[in-house]
């Protein structure tokens, strides 16, 4: 009897089934990505190019190999799918610190790691000075910020919503004249593709025309849609006309898929139902403006500058800006607390998004009239949207969740040396993808001078922040239960022999 | 409103009144004290008159009439604002809080926050070296320390114990003021129920008072610690606080009375009536007694690590945990900076008395915060809705202890923290734009949401919020305070009920057009 063919060899199981698929994935989408940089690196000299194009290849090729000898069951769990895309992120970053660590932008284990984690993140925490980077490391680095953003939006517009998560969000339903951006999860994917790729290639045009240099506006133009926060060499973005390309592009990048789609598409009615919409451009416009009251803002230099670090906070992106004129006490705390908020569901952006906040905000205003008639039925609705209890349910969850992640982080990089104010604002930037980390007079801190276990602290809650919180902490759960049914197992086993020896 | 026999029916009035009546009590009190060693006796027995005068005009010329719901949240939050403004009045009339460079705007608000802090038992204070405690008469601290032992209980749950003739009623008004999800009715008559929580609490503070003496304390020291200890409000005779006595059988005293005041009252009840410590069969309890333990013996072994002898690192985690996560308050530091001032211990010890201000003491407890019942409650929804995630089409129930939650509870729990989290970041988010730094606004708010007494950063253990907070935020942190201490609900339906009120009365004309527009783009 020979090996079984490839036809009739059985299925796997779904959990390991997921978890080997999204291993796979994870590498040879890194991999594929760092072999591209290498490319890239060959018209600039190519000093990092072998190394680029070597570790890129040997993480393709494995990856691809073990993509395709997993036996894939019919269907998957939805939770097993959650934990194949945890492990699709992790194998990313791993690959992404292995090609830090051979091109020698890092010497340190743990520091490419962090770079590499924040990248695939989208935080906007970076070990590298971008003036020293060869062209390669720097594409990579900004094309891991561009992936972590597609991530993002497949994740909320075209995963999420297939697994029963977050169905309302997304624009599925057909008919009545309506073309929805994600029909089904194929149509979803493709459509999310094309849409991530055109906005930015507008960007790259949007910033090729401010007058940044090619590589410089590739790298601001995948920053940008991403919500990464990473830039290039030189300061592009103290011109202000680049700025003013910044600012749009990052409101764009902030606002859900689903509404640039009607846009694109045409469906007003949909637009004009958005509640979440208005909120958003609400609050971009009235942070904006509370910022440059609380920036002392007097020319319009510094009101630029005002909006631009509103957008850059709330947005989640990050670009790094360092205080222009007096700030008060306020301006700091607020900044943070708009990068915890963040913008718009179904963007690149992290945080924990004005969508939930809105359903927050109905929920309490629902527990506040139950208090006067405690049998009062009532649905939550934001906009033209009814939230089912499910989902109202996980909005709380997804708060709780938030909170602990953002206490366990504030707690770790505490422990390991930051102060509080410190550890509080690198808690929130690391669990909401967002950065950079601002003192409490306002000035931009650098993770380098934080010691390598702080950052190494910081790596879960970025992680975790990235994948919408539930599906890394499935991901863990998972592997507790599995650990612990094996434990059984065994303990069951060796229960059976000693009796059977007895 | 209508006129019965010269009475107005007006619970939120009456029971004002009846507040006030005992507001005038504990003036009274100290007043006869500060008769003996003050100076300010004149004053304080004009005080005493004018919150009698004032609470019997209430008391005398209304009636309660029906309690609705709306009716029993106004009166509620009505009463402790009412109370919180009108205990001002001794501090006022004293000059208390009279001193340089202050203007007449801002000895009121500072009279007002001392007023709510009491009341509110969270024992933030306006006291410091601008105007030491020790200044101050026998009486007027005697009665500062009484306001923290009212509001301890509570001072609603005391009018329900005066007021005849409540019956279910009395039970609302019991519940919008108690902590946690509701209170336990220990007898079939409301009246009863509050006099039993009463007698329990007084027998306590009274068998505190003997503990404090035969620690060490003076008389005088052992009444006012006793008060401000059981009711876990933190309020102290001496600008040290607990420091001042620099004794661990007092720390350890004190830690075994506030931890009391933490616990259920409910369940003092049970072991008063079964003869027997019933506490560790209650899963809260134990939770709570597991937070403690671990918490203190990790941030000694934080203290120990940066550098505090072991033993020295294990006294004062223990005291600061113990009176932190009982919401009391007390400091045991000597002198800013020295070992107890945890205002200036690691950032990761920090962390972990934040964790312990939010968490606060046991449901139906004199302690503030969430309550470790919610918590628990809340985690295991959380854990619901991820293993739900798993198995989408699965049923799981939230279970607490050996018992399933009811699905009402558990949504009421989620509304809660979700309320709790909104004041927290909105009110951190005005309290920095009043001119304080973020560590210092955001624990603040906590520790006003909380009712726990001194913050961090600026306004530490061995500092006073005048040194941390400008005038109008410490007007924001006296009105969050009181937020917590009701457990947020009555207070803001306070403010909505007669927005409603005003819906049901206005004629027709233009405001009732108004409204019912609003209420139809709403529907």
């Amino acid at each position: 009897m020979g090996l079984p063919s490839r036809r009739t060899a059985a299925t796997w199981r779904s959990l390991p089934s997921a978890v080997v698929s999204g291993i796979a994935v994870g590498a040879l989408a890194a991999g594929a990505l760092g072999a591209l940089a290498g490319l890239a690196d060959l018209t600039d000299g190519g000093t990092d190019a072998a190394p680029l194009l070597l570790t890129g290849i040997a993480a393709t090729l494995p990856g691809w190999l073990l993509y395709r000898g997993v036996r894939r069951p019919h269907r998957h769990q939805a939770g097993d799918i959650l934990t194949g895309v945890t492990a699709a992120f992790l194998a990313m970053v791993a690959v992404g610190a292995l090609l830090y660590l051979a091109t020698g932008a890092h010497g340190a284990f743990d520091d490419a790691v962090f770079e590499s984690a924040a990248g695939f993140s989208t935080t906007a925490m970076t070990l590298l000075d971008a003036e020293e980077l060869g062209r390669g490391v720097l594409l990579f680095r900004a094309a891991s910020q561009w992936v972590g953003g597609l991530g993002a939006l497949l994740l909320g517009i075209a995963i999420l919503p297939a697994l029963s998560v977050g169905r309302e969000l997304a624009d599925r339903r057909r008919g009545m004249g309506r073309k929805p951006l994600a029909p089904s999860g194929g149509t979803a994917a493709r459509n999310v593709l094309g849409l991530y790729g055109s906005f930015t290639l507008l960007m790259l045009l949007g910033y090729l025309v401010a007058g940044v240099g090619g590589v410089g506006s590739l790298v601001l133009a995948v920053s940008t849609v991403s919500t990464g926060g990473f830039v290039g060499p030189g300061d592009p973005l103290a011109d202000p006309a680049v700025q003013w390309v910044a600012i749009g592009g990052m409101v764009l990048a902030g606002a859900s898929l689903v509404v640039i789609w009607r846009l694109l598409t045409r469906q007003w009615g949909g637009i004009r139902r958005a509640a979440e919409f208005r909120a958003y451009l609400l609050f971009l416009v009235s942070g904006s403006l509370l910022l440059a009251w609380w920036t002392d803002a007097a020319g319009w230099s510094e009101w630029r500058q005002a909006v631009f670090t509103l957008v850059s906070a709330a947005t989640t992106t990050g670009f790094p800006n360092n205080p222009v004129g007096a700030w008060a006490a306020v301006a700091p705390v607020f900044l943070l607390m708009a990068a915890a908020v963040g913008p718009m569901t179904g963007s690149t952006g992290g945080g924990f998004q004005i969508f939930r906040l809105l359903g927050l905000l109905k929920l309490a205003q629902r527990e506040l009239m139950r208090q006067l008639h405690p049998s009062l039925v009532a649905r939550i609705r934001i906009g033209g949207l009814v939230l089912s209890e499910a989902t109202v349910g996980r909005i709380v969850l997804q708060q709780f969740l938030f909170v602990a992640v953002l206490i366990g982080a504030t707690g770790a990089v505490a422990v390991l040396g930051l102060d509080l104010a410190t550890a509080l604002a690198a808690g929130v930037h690391a669990a909401a993808s967002a950065g950079p980390v601002r003192a409490l007079d306002g000035g931009v801190l650098d993770p380098a001078d934080w010691s390598r276990p702080v950052r190494l602290a910081l790596i879960p809650a970025m992680v975790v922040g990235r994948l919408a919180l539930y599906p890394a902490l499935l991901a863990a759960g998972t592997a507790a239960t599995a650990i612990r049914d094996r434990l059984r197992l065994r303990r069951r086993l060796v229960a059976r022999r000693v009796e059977r020896v007895g | 409103m209508r006129s019965w026999r010269g009475r107005w029916d007006s619970a939120t009035a009456h029971v004002g009144g009846i507040a006030l009546l005992v507001v005038a009590g504990a003036v009274a009190v100290g007043t006869l004290v500060e008769f003996v060693d003050g100076d300010e006796a004149v004053s304080m027995l004009v005080a005493t008159l004018l919150i009698a005068v004032l609470g019997s005009l209430l008391r005398y010329t209304t009636r309660t009439g029906e309690l609705d719901r709306t009716t029993v949240f106004t009166a509620v939050g009505f009463t402790w604002l009412l109370v919180s403004l009108v205990g001002t009045v001794p501090y006022l009339l004293a000059g208390t809080f009279v001193r340089e460079g202050a203007g007449t705007l801002v000895v009121l608000a500072d009279a007002f926050f001392e007023s709510v802090s009491g009341y509110t038992a969270s024992g933030s204070t306006i006291f410091g070296s601008h105007n030491p405690i020790e200044a101050q008469g026998s009486g007027i601290l005697l009665y500062r320390q009484m306001t923290q032992w009212l509001g301890g209980m509570g001072i609603v749950v005391l009018v329900v114990a005066v007021l005849p003739g409540l019956r279910a009623s009395g039970l609302g008004l019991i519940d919008a003021e108690a902590p946690g999800e509701g209170a336990d009715q220990l007898t079939p008559k409301v009246t009863d129920t509050a006099r039993a929580f009463w007698r329990i609490y007084a027998a306590l503070s009274l068998a505190a008072a003997l503990l404090f003496l035969a620690v060490g304390m003076g008389p005088f020291d052992a009444v006012a610690h006793a008060l401000t200890s059981i009711s876990t409000g933190g309020f102290s005779t001496h600008s040290q606080s607990l420091g001042y006595f620099n004794s661990f059988a007092v720390e350890l005293a004190v830690m075994a009375v506030m931890l009391l005041g933490a616990a259920s009252f409910t369940l003092h009840a049970r072991s008063y009536r079964q003869r027997r410590f019933v506490h560790l069969g209650d899963p809260e309890f134990r939770w709570y007694l597991g937070i403690l333990g671990s918490m203190t013996l990790t941030v000694a072994a934080l203290l120990a690590f940066d550098g505090m002898d072991a033993l020295r690192a294990l006294r004062m985690a223990a005291f600061n945990v113990v009176t932190l996560g009982t919401s009391g308050g007390f400091g045991n530091a000597t002198e800013p900076g020295s070992d107890g001032d945890f205002a200036t211990w690691p950032a990761g010890a920090l962390v972990l008395l934040l964790v312990l201000f939010v968490v606060g003491g046991c449901t139906g407890s004199t302690a503030g915060g969430i309550k470790v019942t919610r918590l628990r409650i809340g985690a295991a929804q959380a854990y619901r809705a991820l293993r739900a995630m798993r198995r989408p089409r699965a049923l799981f129930h939230v279970r607490y202890g050996r018992g399933v939650v009811a699905e009402s509870l558990v949504e009421r729990i989620a509304g809660f923290m979700v309320v709790f989290g909104m004041f927290a970041v909105i009110g951190t988010l005005v309290v920095a734009a009043l001119g304080t730094d973020l560590v210092t606004a955001f624990t603040g708010v906590i520790v006003a949401l909380c009712n726990i007494g001194p913050a961090l950063g600026e306004a530490g253990p061995t500092a006073s919020f005048v040194d941390g907070y400008s005038a109008p935020a410490r007007m924001v942190l006296a009105m969050l305070m009181l937020v917590g201490r009701l457990e947020i609900f009555p207070m803001v339906l306070m403010l909505i009920a007669p927005y409603r009120g005003i819906r049901r009365m206005a004629p027709r004309g233009p405001l009732r057009l108004l409204l019912d527009r609003r209420r139809a783009t709403d529907a």
